[in-house]
């Protein structure tokens, strides 16, 4: 009877152990898949897919004023993912299609976006998206800037949802 | 006390794999904003007023975009007066005083800071 009772405690103890032990792992898993590189238990996740959204631009910059980012944007993962963050790749330069216009000084500048909340289904097809009023103009953006369409590098943060 | 440690590790272990389902992945690339175009101005409407000493009012609609208006004048002698001389944030100024005898072109220009959109088409008066 005695024998029995250690048996049974020294069980649930390693039990304890193991579950601790699967914990530690499952933390350092998921820090890791915060970092960029990020799994589900499904499936392998796949980044956004990033495309030139020049041609569904507005001209509605002036200077002084703000403006729409427009991104095009694919989700291949089979799961639907949300976009959380947009900001300017750090050492990215803004530039414009018109040559004078970078030279004499466009005065475009992105704020960073981290209350994005834009949701993409499940193999979602490339499709456009706005982020309002995300960039800036100067007032001594140069007068060739008129009708520029300018390129913006960034980061997109997306997570499953 | 045994069993309730084991009952709560395994509880961490499931809520941890739990939250291990989730993820944040980041991609780089380009995104895409455009500039705008100040439209042509607005052509004006002149009225001619006064006796003696002549005024010409000058009235036009708004151009979108624009933070003030440059007018300008050719034709005719002398050199343009009144309020219209600067870059006005209104829609219309008095030229004044004109000279009798002239014909007077004007064209109104809208601007933004550094831009300038394309001048309106003329407007002629004879004083």
């Amino acid at each position: 009877m005695v024998t029995l009772r250690i048996r049974r405690r020294t069980l649930l103890i390693a039990l304890a152990l193991l579950a601790l032990l699967a914990a530690t792992i499952g933390v350092a898993s998921w820090s890791t898949s915060t970092s960029g590189n990020g799994y589900s238990k499904a499936a392998t996740a796949t980044a956004l897919t990033l495309s030139d959204a020049s041609a569904s631009t507005t001209g509605d910059l002036y200077p002084g004023g703000t403006g729409d980012l427009k991104l095009k944007v694919a989700n291949p993962n089979s799961f639907p993912v949300r976009i959380t963050a947009v900001s300017l790749t750090s050492g990215g330069t803004i530039t414009s299609n018109i040559g004078a216009c970078n030279t004499a000084g466009h005065g475009v500048t992105l704020t960073n976006q981290s209350g994005v909340a834009i949701d993409l289904a499940a193999n979602a097809a490339a499709a456009v998206q706005t982020i309002a009023g995300a960039v800036n103009m100067s007032t001594s953006s140069d007068n060739s800037c008129q009708g520029a369409i300018f390129t913006v590098p960034v980061d997109v943060t997306a997570a499953s949802h | 006390m045994a069993r309730r440690l084991a009952v709560a590790a395994v509880g961490l272990a499931l809520a941890t794999g739990t939250a291990a389902a989730s993820w944040n992945v980041t991609r780089s690339g380009n995104g895409a904003a455009k500039g705008a175009t100040l439209a042509q101005g607005s052509k004006p409407t002149a009225v001619k007023s006064g006796v003696g000493v002549i005024t010409v009012t000058l009235s036009w609609a708004a151009t979108p975009g624009a933070s003030g208006y440059i007018v300008n004048r050719t034709g005719g002698i002398g050199s343009l007066g009144g309020t219209c001389t600067v870059t006005l944030t209104t829609t219309g100024c008095a030229d004044t005083p004109v000279l009798t005898l002239q014909t007077y072109t004007y064209t109104v220009t809208p601007v933004r800071n550094g831009w300038t959109g394309p001048a309106s088409l003329g407007t002629t008066v004879s004083t």
